[in-house]
C-alpha cells in the first residue's frame, strides 16, 4: 500500500472513531440523530450533548493522542531507542510537579491554574534536562540526554511524593487524578489553544522526517550522508518536548499512547518516518478517542481515568501485535 | 571522467589528538586517493587508520594540516554537497529499528534529495543499480537485521554507491567476513576504481589482498607514515616486519590481476 493510501485509511478510521465517540455515552444518540445534529438540526438537548460536551472532548482526544503518538516516534528516532516514549526525558515529571504544587497550594480552583502550573513545570524540565546534557560538551550526546532525562524524572517523582505528604485529602485526590490523565477536564478553549500550538510544532517535525530516516543508521553515518545532525537533534528534541508539554498541561499524563502507537505502525507498515510520523498522529488520535469512549461509558455515569484505560486496553493489543510480528 | 584529476581526496600533514589523550592519534600524515585508483591504508591496531579515515571524511577536524576534496578544504564544503562527492562506509553501525535493505540503500539518496524533495526515476535507478552491483538486489525486501554479516556489509556499500560518489572511503569493510565475501568486496572495489574511475580509499588488515588489488598504499605506525607508495615499494619484508613487529617473508605470486607480493608471517 502506498503512503497516501495508508494515511487515507487511517483518516477514515479516525473519522469512524470520532463518530462512535459522538454517539456513545450516558445519553446514547442514534446514527440518524447524530447526522441531523451534525448537519445543523436535531433536538436542543441532543445538540447540547453532542456539540458542546462530546465534540470538544473528542477533538481534544484526537489532538492529544496524535501529539503523543507523533512525539513518541520522534523521541524513539532521536534517542535511537525502542523504549523511548514522550515522557522519557522528564517533561511529564516536570508538568506533574507544577500541577501538584498548584493543587497543594490550593490554587487549583483558579481557572487554568493547574494547566499553567503544569506548563511551567514542563518547560522548566525541558530547559533543565537540555542544559545538563549540553554541559558535557558542545554536542548533544543522546546517551547523556537520556540519562539526564531519566534522572530528572526520578527527582521530580521524589518532589511529587514530598508535596503529596503535605496535601490534605481533597487536593491529594485531585493531584492523583490529574497524574492519571483525563480528557474530561478541558473544554473547547483548551482544545482550540492546543490545536493552535500543535500546528507549528508538527510542521517542524514533519519537515524532519527524512533526516530522521537517515539518523536510523547512527549519528556519524548520518553526518557522512549530509545531515546536519546537531541541528536536527536540537530542533527535534525541542519541538517534540514542547508538543508533549502543551499536551500534558491540558490532559495530564496519559500513558502508553506515545509508546505503542509508533511501534504498532512500524510493525504493520515499516519505519519510514514520512509515513510513521503522520500515521502515528492519526493512529494515536484514533486510539485515544476510542479508549476515552470506553473510559466514560463502562461505569457511566461514573468516569474512569483515560490514562488507566489506555494502558488496560493498549497492553494486551500491543502484546498480540508483538507476538504476531515476532513470528 | 573529465575532471578526473580534480576529484582527488587528499590529506596534507594531518594531525589529530583525541581529547584527554597524551599522544597524537595521527601525527603528520599525508595521504591521497586519486580517481581510478584503489588506495589502501595499512597498519597495526591503533596505528591511526580509522582516525585518518574520519579526518578524510570530514567527521573529525584536524588540529593542523588540511583534508581536501577536489582541491577544496573539507570544512569549506557544505555538508550535503560533500556527501554527494564522498561516501563513507564506517566500521559498523547499529540500526535500532527494523528496516528493509531497500530502505537502507535508499538513505544514500539523501544528499541528492535533501529533506523535502521526492524520490524520482533517477533516484530509484541509482538505488536499484547500487543493489545490483553489490549483489543485494534479491534481498531488497528482507529486513536488514535478518541478514548475515557479509550481506549487511554489502548492503551498506550499496548505500554508499547509491550516493553516486566520486570518492569512497571504507574502514575495514571486510573485517569479520569469510573468504568468499572478502574476495567479492575487493573485486567490487577494484572494479569501482578501475572501471568507474572512483577514488577508492580502503582501510584493511588483509595485507595480501591489499597487495593484490591495491594500486597505492600507506603504511601507518603509531600515527605516523612508515611507508608510502606503490605495491612493490611498500610491501617489502623489511617494512612489514618492522611495522607489525613480527618477522615475515615476502614472495611474489602471479594472479589474474597481475603479479603481487604476498606476505607470510614466520
Amino acid at each position: 500500500m502506498s503512503t497516501i493510501r495508508i494515511l487515507c485509511l487511517l483518516l477514515l478510521l479516525m473519522a469512524g472513531a470520532a463518530l462512535v465517540g459522538l454517539s456513545v455515552g450516558s445519553v446514547p444518540v442514534a446514527p440518524g440523530e447524530l447526522f441531523d445534529v451534525l448537519l445543523g438540526g436535531g433536538e436542543d438537548r441532543t445538540r447540547l450533548v453532542i456539540l458542546e460536551i462530546r465534540l470538544p472532548r473528542i477533538a481534544l482526544g484526537l489532538l492529544a493522542g496524535g501529539a503523543l503518538g507523533t512525539a513518541g516516534a520522534v523521541f524513539q528516532a532521536l534517542l535511537r531507542n525502542p523504549l523511548a516514549d514522550p515522557y522519557i526525558l522528564g517533561v511529564s515529571g516536570g508538568a506533574a510537579v507544577g500541577s501538584v504544587t498548584v493543587t497543594v497550594l490550593g490554587l487549583g480552583v483558579l481557572w487554568g491554574g493547574v494547566t499553567a502550573g503544569a506548563l511551567v513545570g514542563a518547560v522548566v524540565a525541558i530547559v533543565l534536562v537540555l542544559r545538563v546534557a549540553l554541559a558535557a560538551g558542545p554536542r548533544l550526546d543522546t546517551r547523556i540526554l537520556l540519562l539526564a532525562g531519566v534522572i530528572a524524572g526520578a527527582f521530580f517523582n521524589a518532589v511529587i511524593l514530598l508535596l503529596l505528604t503535605a496535601a490534605d485529602a481533597e487536593s491529594f485526590q485531585s493531584a492523583i487524578f490529574w497524574m492519571m490523565g483525563s480528557l474530561g477536564r478541558a473544554g473547547p478553549v483548551e482544545a482550540g489553544a492546543l490545536a493552535l500550538f500543535l500546528v507549528p510544532c508538527l510542521a517542524v517535525i514533519a519537515a524532519l522526517a527524512r533526516p530522521f530516516n537517515v539518523l536510523m543508521v547512527g549519528e556519524e553515518n548520518a553526518t557522512y550522508l549530509g545531515v546536519p545532525v546537531e541541528r536536527v537533534k536540537q530542533a527535534g528534541y525541542l519541538t517534540a518536548s514542547l508538543t508533549v508539554a502543551a499536551t500534558v498541561a491540558v490532559v495530564g499524563i496519559i500513558g502508553f499512547v506515545g509508546l505503542i502507537i509508533p511501534h504498532g505502525i512500524r510493525m504493520i507498515w515499516g519505519g519510514d518516518h514520512r509515513l510513521l510520523l503522520p500515521a502515528s498522529f492519526l493512529g494515536g488520535g484514533t486510539f485515544l478517542v476510542l479508549t476515552d469512549t470506553v473510559a466514560r461509558t463502562v461505569v457511566a455515569p461514573q468516569e474512569l481515568p483515560t490514562g488507566v484505560i489506555t494502558a488496560l486496553i493498549g497492553v494486551p493489543l500491543f502484546a498480540v501485535l508483538l507476538v504476531r510480528s515476532a513470528r | 571522467m573529465s575532471s578526473g584529476a580534480a576529484a582527488r581526496l587528499e590529506g596534507t600533514d594531518l594531525v589529530y589528538r583525541y581529547p584527554r589523550a597524551s599522544v597524537d592519534a595521527v601525527g603528520g600524515v599525508s595521504v591521497r586517493a586519486a580517481p581510478g585508483e584503489l588506495s589502501t591504508i595499512l597498519g597495526p591496531n591503533g596505528s591511526g587508520k580509522s582516525t585518518l579515515c574520519r579526518l578524510l571524511a570530514g567527521g573529525l577536524r584536524p588540529a593542523s594540516g588540511t583534508a581536501r576534496f577536489a582541491g577544496r578544504p573539507l570544512e569549506r564544503w557544505p555538508r550535503r554537497d560533500i556527501a554527494r562527492e564522498v561516501a563513507v562506509v564506517t566500521q559498523r553501525e547499529r540500526v535500532p529499528f527494523p528496516i528493509t535493505v531497500r530502505s537502507l540503500v535508499a538513505i544514500g539518496r539523501y544528499p541528492h534529495l535533501g529533506p523535502l524533495r521526492r524520490e524520482g526515476a533517477a533516484d530509484r535507478e541509482a538505488i536499484a543499480a547500487a543493489m545490483e552491483r553489490c549483489g543485494v538486489a534479491e534481498l531488497a525486501e528482507r529486513g536488514y537485521q535478518t541478514l548475515s554479516g557479509g550481506e549487511r556489509q554489502r548492503a551498506r556499500i550499496a548505500r554508499a554507491l547509491a550516493q553516486q560518489p566520486r570518492a569512497l572511503v571504507l574502514d575495514e569493510p571486510t573485517a569479520a567476513l569469510d573468504m568468499r565475501y572478502e574476495m567479492t568486496i575487493f573485486r567490487l572495489l577494484r572494479g569501482l576504481a578501475h572501471r568507474d574511475g572512483v577514488a577508492v580509499l580502503l582501510v584493511t588488515h588483509n595485507l595480501n589482498l591489499a597487495a593484490r588489488f591495491g594500486d597505492r598504499h600507506l603504511l601507518l605506525e603509531g600515527g605516523r607514515m612508515a611507508a608510502e607508495g606503490d605495491t612493490a615499494s611498500v610491501m617489502t619484508a623489511d617494512n612489514v616486519s618492522r611495522v607489525y613487529d613480527w618477522p615475515v617473508g615476502v614472495a611474489t605470486r602471479p594472479f589474474e590481476e597481475g603479479e603481487a607480493p604476498q606476505v607470510v608471517p614466520e
